[in-house]
Parts: C-alpha cells; structure tokens; sequence
C-alpha cells in the first residue's frame, strides 16, 4: 500500500543518507584502465510520443476541470478575481483546498465528495497522514477513498519503448494492447505512457492543443530543471569495454554525485568532460546491470534497477525502481549517449514517487492538473507485469524513461577511478 | 653623479647620506672578474604595479588589511609591463584613488584593535599631540613604507600633520592616521626611485645607493618591499660589499617567497595580464567559464614554478614538459579526469595526448585566439614577439582579413587553407611566413584550447618549420623551440630588462652576451640567472650620462 511504501521509502533513504555522510572525501589516484566509459546523464524523463491521435476524447479531466462545478458556485467577483492573469497561486490555492479542505475554502473538500466521490470516512473520521503535517484528506496520499471520474487514456497507437515481455502475454504479464515505436518496432510495452499521456502536466503538447490548458509540459519542466539546477546528478559507468562498437558483456553500473550536471549557461546542452565524484547507493540498491554493444549500441538483459533522484526541496535520495530493466543505448562518437531505459514500475512504489512523495501534493496536482484519484485507478488497471501469484492482477507497469547523456569522468572517492574512454 | 641622480637625491634629502664603512666596489668586482663592465642605464622612477602595492601593504601591516579601490592602468613596453612602470605617472584621478586607498589602509591599521601592535609607544595623552611617541611612529614605520630612512624633512613634514590633525581631533590616533595616509602618497611610496651617489672608486661615475639596491633586489626577487632584515644590510653598508650583499641575495633566493618573484616575472613575460579582458563565445565553447580562465593562467605558473625553482631545472624544458597541474575545472577543457573535488592535481598529459609544454597549455592557446576562433597568426606572432624577442610588424591598415575571418567558407576549411590563401597578398606574405608555421603547430587546439582532430570536416595538418627545423606537431614545435638558442637567449634579455625596468643600453651588449653564456653554462636555471643578476655590478650600474625622470616631474605634474 502507498503508506507502506513511504515508510520503506522513508527508512532506506535515512540509510543510505548516513552512508553519504560518511563517505570519505579522499579522492584515489587509480589510473584510467581506458576500458571505461563514463557518462553524466543531462536528460531522464519519461519518453513522451505524444502523438496527435493520443487523446480523441480529450484531456484527463485535472483538477481545474473538476473544480469547475464548484468555482462556478462561487460568487462571480471572486471567481472572476481568481481565473484573472496574476492570480495562478491563489487558483492553485482554491484548487489544492479542493482535494484538502483547507481554511479559506473549507467547504471545498466537501463540495467535491459530494459531486465525485463518496464521504471519505462516514465516521468522519480520517486515516492519519503519514507525515504529521500531511493533511488526512489529501487525495493524493489516499487516492483509494476518492473516485473521480475516470482517467482519459492514451489510444494512440504510438509510443516510446521496448518489448519487455516477448511480444504477448506470458506469466509474467496481463493482457494490455501493444503499441509500435517511433521507428516501427512491434509490441512495444509501455502502460505507464498510456496513463499519463493525456494528462496535461505530462503532456507538453497540450498547450496547442487546448487554448485553455496553463499545465502543458510542467511535470517535464520540473523534473528536468531539478536535473538542470543541481538537484539530482545521475551517472552511468560503462566497464570492461573492450570495444567501443561491439563487446559481448559489458557491465553498467549507476551512480548520483553530489556535483551539479554541467549544462552550458546558454541552453539545455550538457558540458562533456567534466569529472564528478560518485556516490555509491545502498548495498541492496540494485545499481548494476549487464549487458552487450552491438555496432555502437547498448543493450542490456533485464535486471532491477534503482535509478537515483533526489528533487529540489528534497532532503534525501529517491529511487525510481525499476523491474527488468533494460537500457538501449546508441554510444556516441563523441562519448555521449542517448536512448531509452525502459521497464516496469511497481504500482505502489510507481505512484508513490510520482504523486505522494512530496508534502503538499495536492498543490502540485494541481500545478500538473491532474487528478491522483483517477491516475491510480488506471494506473491499477493498465496494470501489465509481475502478476500476483494469488489473485493473477498484474502488480506492475511498464514505463520507458529517455535518456540523454554525455561523456563524463566518473571519480570513484576511495577504490577506484573510472574515466571515459 | 649624474644631473638626474643628484636631482632625485637632493630631492628625497639623501645627498647627504655617508658612504658606510665597507662601501667598496673593488669587494663585488673582485669576485665578479669575468662580469664584463657596463656602465648601466639611467637611474630609474618606476611606479609600483598594483601587485607591489598590495604586496607591500601587506608585508608592512599584514594580510589582513583590505586594500580596496582603483589601480592606475599599466602600461606594456618593450615586451614588459616592468618597462612600462618607468614610463608610466599618476594622474589627478589616480592620485585620487591612491589617497582613498592610503586613508583607508591607515584606518585599518590606526583602529582601536590593531593600534596595539601597529604603534610602537603608548601617547602621553589619547587626545593630545604627542611628538616623541609619533616621531618614534613615523620614523619605524616610514622606513618600511619608503624602504629607507625618513628623512628630516619628511619626517617634520609628517609630524606636523599629526599634531595638526590631533588637535583638530582630540584624538592621537587620527592624528597619526593623516601622517601614514601622507606617508602611503608620498612619491617615495608610490615610485621605486632610484638614489644615486657617488662612486668612490669612479669619482667621476655614480652609483645606486645601498637602499635603492635593497628595494631593487627585493622587487626582484621577492616582488615586494625590502623586509627588515634586507634595509638593515642596506643601513649597515653590507649591501654594498661582495659578501653581504651575496649574503642576502641567497637569502631572499632560497626564501619560498622567491616562488612570487619568479611567478611575477613570468606572468609579465608571457603576457597574462591580457587574461583580465579575455572573453570567449560561451556558445562556441560552452565549456568555457571564468574560473577556467584564473585555472589556465594559475596552471601555468604553477608548471613554472614546479619546474625552475622546486626542481631546479631546465628552463627550456617549459616546452617539453608533459607533466602539468589540473583542476576539475580545467579537466573540461583538456578532456582529462581529475580526482580532487577541489583543488589542483600534479598529472602528465598522456601517452598519445598532442600535449606538451605550455604553448599546448590554456593559458597559451586560449589567449593567443579570438573569442569564436583559434588564430595561428596570433599565436605565431606570441611565440616569435614573446618567447624568442623577434617583433613582428603589426599588418598594413589596408588588409583584407575576410578570407582568414570565414571560417566556415567551404573552399577554405582549415586555417592552414585560408592563411596560405591570405599569404597570396604579397603585402601579407612576409609577415605570415615566420609566423604561420608556428601557429599552425598548434590548431589542433581551437579557440579555448580544446583538442580537435579536424576543422570543418578535414583533417588538420599540424606540421611546420621554426628556424629551420621541421617538425610534425605541437610537441615538435615545443622541441624545436626548447632546441633554438634563441629561446634561452631572449629569456636572458627579457629577465635582464624585468630587472633593470628598460631596454638594455649599447654598451650592455657584452654583459648579457656573458649572462647568456653563463645562463647556458648554468643549465639554463632560472635562479642560477636571478643570482648572476643580483649579485652583478651591471644590475646596479648607473650611467652618468643620461637624466632620468625625476620627483619635480612628479610634483609638478
């Protein structure tokens, strides 16, 4: 349950928080094998098709559309004052109260149970947060007891991604329909893309689409600009590259470092070359996997997979926990990299990190206008991998992540060192 | 003694200095039998540059005075901005900034937590004139701002202000604070000013006396002003006999500080000062950032220093040498890991890697280059102008430069392509032919300094000719300039010229003909140079002949 999870959550990162602390600063002067690739990840994001036939019915209702009914009940200057330019945090404000109660419109929460959902508790009692100062009803943390409308869903027939379960259903998946890649590779497995694909914060091409959307793209903005400000640095080593284009069995190992991405201060180019210091995860974090190069392009076999990320504001390291994961990489001449990390998400653990990790959820949901609520339910039902044992209903989801990166000199601070090229 | 000699001592009171006991010239020319004999050049008035300032501030009062406002710009001639401080004056606006800086300095160091130690006497009274406590003040102290004694008219001169400002005030302290401010713009502070006696063994020739030679040689060698121990030799007479004044050159040369003269020297001598205004197209080169720069320039110096004085060795081998001091911050721009998170890492550039020396280094190709491109030209003109003091005529003003400028013209992919094109001009043919080959050595680093097999699309051929002898790439470039006996002679003149603050004089000629010989003889080792130089007659040499600039100039400008 998405409680659960945030306590696992919570503990690891206090964990694996100490091991920082306690790492030693001392760098090593191991020389460079020349067998070793490294790389510095500049993009890490869903990889977003988003083609033009996605969503024929329209956006997934969000939490601007669903308040609609009750700002419409407001008095007309207030309404007015609030959809007025310049006044987008007070919107969000109302919007936020809308999914939390709240004091200034305290009768919101109420006013949206009664319009899409049951009480929350009939005892009118409420679970207790997680956090102390999360609010009971935050959709977002409970977004079982809610029932929204439901989700818009992608039905294109086109996405980014990788076949992860041989093209058909099979023990270890449930049925879903396949999509076909950008360059028309069948059976491509991604769920996930399904879901959030029509979600406007997911969606950047959202904002021609409709005249009224002010979410288009804000989920990439603000995952991407925590990349970009420093937040979270993602490093990929590649080892025992014996040849650069073709190499039966390579390993790849993920790192975070304490030191900023380099972008260029002119635009969103990485810099290559620089070296950044690694920070090794967790013992148990899965960090590493294996695979093969094959004229020039990165393959490797399924494997768990922890990719480390740690938003602004964010004390500790998160993790997007990846199941059967699978890199395909193009190696560039220049020592860069680009390609696709694809998988599948445990939904619990997916849906957590995505939309109940950070304090005040609600306010984000509505920054992204979607609705939790309704995000897990087709996030449940889109379900496709690791069915469970007992009941056969899939337990995950399959997702691709696009990766950018580019050449880097990943400093290991006491064993060894490990450079590009 | 000269006209201009005996103007800037009357001026500063010191004509009437005594030569002390063991003031004999037979003590340095007897060790010296092979220094051939010169009769010098014209007595120097050189400004302090803003480093001296600050140094000297700094060793006076310590580091933790602030030393904030405005320096005068310098001036490059002859190659050194050294040559240019002999040239150089204070304008109105300047002396404006100086006073500023000196009011502040004397606050700082007149303030009720550093008095204690700044002033050697307690006053009889906080609010009144106390005329022994600050003539002990301003005599301790004018000695170490004037780098010699105060004189009597200085010092009434002084004192006066004080009591003056102290009854103004009430306060004993600001009345000293006015007289040191009045001491750190005084002319004597601001300029090294050469004095010059007589002689005594050439009763018709003059010579530097034994303050002057103090602050030359701490200049010199230290970049700063004389310490106590460097003026007491100069009060006792020592600096002007063989031995003592052998005695403090060794001293100050095998001091760590020795490590600031020699970092001084090079940085005038390979032109660093031009970092200050190098701007580079971020979006050409998007790795490029201001710290790079202050790396570039500190990687450099940092090479020299490891080089000549903690290893004693070769200064040709500045050319050769594949080992180097790396940031992560330059690792970029080299395309080389660093392991230290912060700071600097001794590393040789690797088997394989084109680089070698420090015209391979940032500091050479990035500065040597336009903002969105390389410039063999200019880095040609740097090597031939620089390192082997062969100027270059600048080009005619009418020059089309439109070829050399499109680089991205398809029929001219490489600058070898487009300057060869260029040199058809016969107007531009001669200039570029000694230049060009030794530019184009290097364009295998672009416009930062980033290593580049190929220019839009086509191989760069890198191979060329200095002198005479061929080579294949920039570590053959590198070779042949450690190989050419120009090299070592230029930085024979160019040390000598640093020293001395001018040109060397015709009849100079056969001294630094010797200093070459003897540089070679001594390995080509920089501190084995600074010693020959120190400890010579020539560097103290005045010529009787010539007038130099002089106080007046200064006080009536």
């Amino acid at each position: 349950m998405v409680v659960q999870s945030k306590i696992r959550i919570g503990l690891f990162v206090l964990l694996f928080g100490t091991l920082l602390a306690s790492a030693p600063d001392t760098p090593s002067m191991a020389s460079d094998t020349g067998k070793t690739k490294g790389l510095v990840v500049t993009y890490f994001w869903y990889a977003m098709y988003e083609g033009v036939d996605d969503c024929p019915d329209g956006p997934a209702l969000g939490m601007r559309r669903l308040a609609e009914p009750y700002l419409e009940k407001m008095n007309p200057e207030e309404r007015a004052k609030l959809k007025s330019p310049g006044n987008e945090q007070q919107l969000a404000g109302v919007l936020s109260a809308f999914s939390l109660g709240g004091t200034a419109y305290g009768d919101a929460i109420d006013v949206r149970a009664q319009m899409y959902g049951p009480p929350l508790a009939p005892n009118g009692k409420y679970p207790s947060g997680s956090y102390g100062m999360t609010p009971v009803q935050d959709q977002c943390s409970f977004p079982q007891q809610f029932e929204d409308p439901p989700l818009r869903t992608v039905q294109g027939k086109i996405a980014y991604g990788i076949d992860l379960d041989g093209g058909q259903d099979t023990l270890k998946s449930c049925t879903h329909s396949n999509f076909t890649s950008p360059t028309g590779q069948n059976n491509v497995d991604n769920q996930l893309y399904r879901v959030l694909g029509c979600v406007d914060g997911f969606r950047r091409r959202a904002a021609e689409e409709q005249a009224t959307s002010v979410s288009a793209g804000t989920m990439e903005d603000w995952f991407h600009g925590v990349r970009k400000d420093g937040s979270t640095t993602l490093l990929i080593e590649i080892n025992n590259v014996d040849d650069p284009l073709n190499d039966d069995d390579v390993e790849i190992v993920l790192y975070s470092s304490r030191q900023a991405t380099p972008y260029s201060g002119a635009g969103d180019n990485g810099i290559p070359s620089y070296s950044l210091t690694a920070s090794r995860p967790e013992a148990k974090v899965p960090n590493t996997a294996r695979g093969q190069i094959i004229d020039g392009v990165l393959t490797t076999d399924p494997t768990d997979l922890s990719v480390p990320f740690k938003p602004a504001g964010v004390m500790d390291e998160m993790y997007y926990e990846f199941r059967d994961a699978q890199f395909r990489l193009n190696l560039l001449p220049d020592g860069g990299a680009e390609g696709i990390l694809a998988g599948y998400f445990d939904i619990e653990k997916a849906y957590y990190i995505e939309f109940a990790s950070y304090y005040d959820t609600a306010r984000r949901n509505a920054v992204y206008d979607g609705s939790c609520p309704a995000i897990y339910a087709a996030m449940n039902k889109m379900a496709d991998g690791f069915p469970d044992a007992e009941t056969g209903k899939c337990t995950a989801i399959s997702t691709a992540f696009k990766v950018e990166a580019v050449k880097a000199f990943v400093i290991h601070p006491v064993q060894t060192t490990a450079q590009a090229n | 003694m000269s006209r201009g000699g005996c103007k800037l001592a009357i001026l500063i009171g010191v004509c009437s200095l005594p030569l002390l006991t063991g003031c004999s010239p037979q003590d340095l020319s007897s060790s010296t039998a092979l220094e051939p004999h010169t009769e010098g050049g014209p007595p120097q008035m050189r400004r302090l540059t803003e480093d001296q300032y600050r140094q000297s501030i700094a060793d006076i009062f310590g580091h933790d005075i602030v030393v904030g406002g405005r320096f005068e710009p310098e001036l490059r001639m002859n190659g050194l901005l050294a040559v240019g401080t002999n040239e150089v004056t204070i304008t109105r606006t300047g002396f404006e900034q100086y006073d500023t800086m000196a009011r502040a300095i004397a606050a700082q160091v007149l303030d009720t937590e550093q008095r204690g130690t700044s002033v050697p006497c307690t006053p009889k009274s906080i609010s009144e004139p106390d005329t022994a406590c600050a003539t002990q003040f301003i005599t301790e102290i004018g000695r170490k701002i004037l780098r010699r004694p105060v004189s009597d008219n200085i010092l009434q001169n002084k004192l006066e202000m004080a009591t003056a400002a102290t009854r103004n005030t009430k306060d004993f302290y600001a009345g000293l604070e006015y007289a040191l401010a009045g001491l750190l713009v005084s002319p004597e502070f601001l300029f090294r000013v050469d004095v010059a006696v007589p002689d005594v063994a050439k009763p018709s020739h003059s010579q530097l006396d034994a303050y002057s030679k103090a602050t030359r040689l701490s200049f010199l060698l230290w970049n700063t002003t004389p310490d106590d121990e460097l003026l007491d030799a100069a009060e006792s007479g020592a600096l002007d006999t063989h031995d003592g004044l052998t005695r403090q050159v060794d001293r100050l040369l095998t001091s760590p500080r020795i490590e600031d003269g020699v970092r001084t020297f090079f940085s005038d001598f390979l032109g660093f000062e031009a970092f200050d205004l190098l701007e580079k197209d971020p979006l050409i080169y998007p790795a490029f950032n201001n710290r790079m720069l202050v790396d570039a320039k500190e990687q450099t110096l940092k090479v020299i220093v490891d080089l000549l004085v903690n290893q004693h060795g070769d200064y040709r081998d500045l050319f050769t040498t594949r080992r180097t001091f790396m940031t992560r911050t330059l690792g970029v721009a080299y395309d080389l890991p660093v392991r230290p998170e912060q700071g600097w890492e001794i590393q040789e550039f690797p088997e394989g890697d084109p680089r070698a020396g420090i015209l391979t280094h940032l500091s050479f190709t990035a500065l040597y280059s336009h903002p969105g491109r390389s410039s063999a030209t200019l880095r040609g003109k740097a090597v031939r102008e620089q390192l082997l003091c062969q100027p270059v005529p600048p080009p005619p003003n009418d020059v089309n430069f439109t070829i050399v400028q499109e680089t991205d013209n398809p029929n001219y992919r490489t600058a070898r392509e487009r300057l060869t094109a260029h040199r058809e001009n016969p107007v531009c043919a001669g200039c570029h032919k000694i230049v060009d080959p030794i530019g184009l050595a290097l364009e295998k680093f672009d416009g930062l300094g980033q290593l580049r097999t190929r220019e839009n699309g086509a191989a760069i051929d890198v191979s060329g000719e200095l002198d005479g002898i061929d080579f294949e790439d920039a570590a053959g470039l590198g070779q042949a300039l450690h190989d050419n006996p120009k090299t070592a002679t230029c930085l024979v003149n160019s040390l000598y010229r640093y020293a001395a603050g001018r040109v060397a004089q015709p009849n100079e000629e056969e001294w630094l003909a010797y200093l070459d010989d003897q540089f070679a003889r001594d390995g080509y080792r920089i501190l084995d140079l600074l010693r020959r130089i120190a400890v010579s007659d020539a560097f103290y040499a005045l010529d009787d002949t010539e007038t130099s600039p002089t106080l007046e100039a200064f006080n009536d400008g």
